[in-house]
């Protein structure tokens, strides 16, 4: 699938389950949009991926679903997101990217202005979209690099995953073994 | 001599779990551990302009000026990260597309080692699983990579051959290794009756730190370090 296509599709979706109030797609499709930016280094599906995570977390808190600012901020949303499909669709991928990472910048706003949350929402959406791409192939520094987030805070949630039974190779007592090798000269 | 060229992701460990002075404990045991300059960058420079992070950032920075840690940046070194990270950045194929697994850190990690002298006793300390795996085992991470994708994952053993040269006798270890040596070592003798409970909370701190160990692999440790 070209580049442009796939940007156009995953707006259309980004924007309907945001039309939908669909936190489940939202959160769903934030993921898929992490393992995409990482396999094709593409910026765009990136940020597309941070806002889907924003959404479905900003629909997860009644109090911002009801306020004044959200109702603002999702009619334009939905209105700009109409509007960068169409530029993907024509091939427009400089302006497509831009309106996306404007309507992320402008989330990322809404998020210090009305929530309650010790950390940004799109803050966040980095680190969950770094997880994805560790669980994808991406070591730490290319996940962290790639999302322009932090080692520390993405470490520490993987810790909190179940991602690190996966990848055991050498038996314990030969690695206690080697190592012990490495400090036996004082 | 052995060499333990340590990646940031083990110091951000050890350091998040407060065991960051097992590198001092084991430097009185023999251990020689090295970093290189982007390691530095990414433990002292960057976190040291972050509230949050800066506290962490002098207390590795104190390990660098006491010596602990050195840095090193040999002549070849910029010209080996290149070539590592091109090789490793197209060893792996989804679909026929290449997958940019690492990154420069991880990069300049393993370039310190292809570079340091032959008699060396190569070590990378890392915690992180995909620089490791590439090294010990291609076939488990491209099988994990198939049940992630769903699709085609296939090595490209030309670019993991040229990734591989000069690596071949590499050991790596993790944080956790570090600890429980470090144990058997004597490292917990403070702590008297408690010193085992010691060890492996500190080895399971680990694994919520980040550090790439199974709970299999954390049980498993209870045998060992019996």
């Amino acid at each position: 699938m070209k580049d442009g296509r796939r940007r156009a599709q995953t707006t259309a979706k980004l924007r309907a389950f945001l039309a939908a109030k669909d936190a489940n797609n939202l959160k769903s499709l934030s993921g898929d949009c992490a393992q995409h930016a990482f396999l094709f280094e593409d910026a765009a599906l990136l940020d597309a991926g941070l806002l889907a995570y924003a959404f479905a977390k900003f629909l997860d808190k009644p109090y911002i679903v009801k306020s004044k600012e959200w109702r603002e901020y999702s009619r334009y949303a939905l209105a700009e997101l109409e509007k960068t499909q169409a530029f993907f669709k024509e091939g427009k991928n400089e302006a497509g990217a831009q309106t996306l990472h404007a309507l992320l910048d402008e989330a990322e706003a809404l998020s210090a202005t009305l929530g309650r949350f010790a950390r940004s929402v799109v803050e966040k959406a980095r680190v969950k979209a770094a997880t994805q791409m560790y669980a994808h192939g991406a070591s730490l520094g290319k996940a962290v690099e790639i999302t322009q987030t932090n080692k520390k805070d993405v470490f520490a949630y993987i810790g909190g995953t179940h991602l690190q039974e996966q990848y055991a190779t050498l038996g314990v007592r030969q690695r206690f073994e080697n190592a012990k090798k490495l400090f036996e000269d004082k | 001599m052995s060499l333990i060229v340590c990646d940031s992701s083990s110091l951000i460990s050890l350091s998040d779990t407060c065991n960051i002075d097992v590198l001092r404990f084991l430097r009185q045991h023999g251990g020689k551990f090295v970093i290189p300059p982007a390691v530095e960058e990414e433990i002292i420079k960057h976190p040291a302009q972050l509230k949050q992070y800066a506290f962490s950032a002098v207390r590795l920075r104190k390990l660098v000026e006491d010596g602990v840690v050195l840095t090193q940046a040999p002549p070849r070194l910029a010209s080996e990260k290149q070539a590592i990270e091109n090789a490793a950045n197209s060893a792996v194929r989804v679909d026929g597309k290449p997958l940019r697994l690492i990154h420069a850190g991880e990069a300049e990690c393993l370039a310190l080692l292809r570079i340091a002298p032959q008699d060396a006793q190569k070590t990378l300390l890392v915690d992180e699983k995909t620089t490791r795996l590439l090294i010990e085992s291609p076939k488990t991470l491209v099988e994990r990579l198939r049940g992630e994708y769903k699709t085609s994952v296939e090595i490209d053993e030309a670019a993991m051959r040229a990734f591989k040269t000069g690596l071949e006798k590499i050991t790596v270890i993790r944080s956790t290794e570090l600890i429980a040596v470090a144990a058997s070592l004597g490292f917990f003798a403070d702590y008297g009756t408690a010193a085992q409970d010691a060890t492996h909370t500190a080895l399971g701190a680990l694994q919520l730190a980040g550090c790439s160990v199974s709970s299999d692999e954390l049980r498993e440790y209870n045998t060992v370090l019996k």
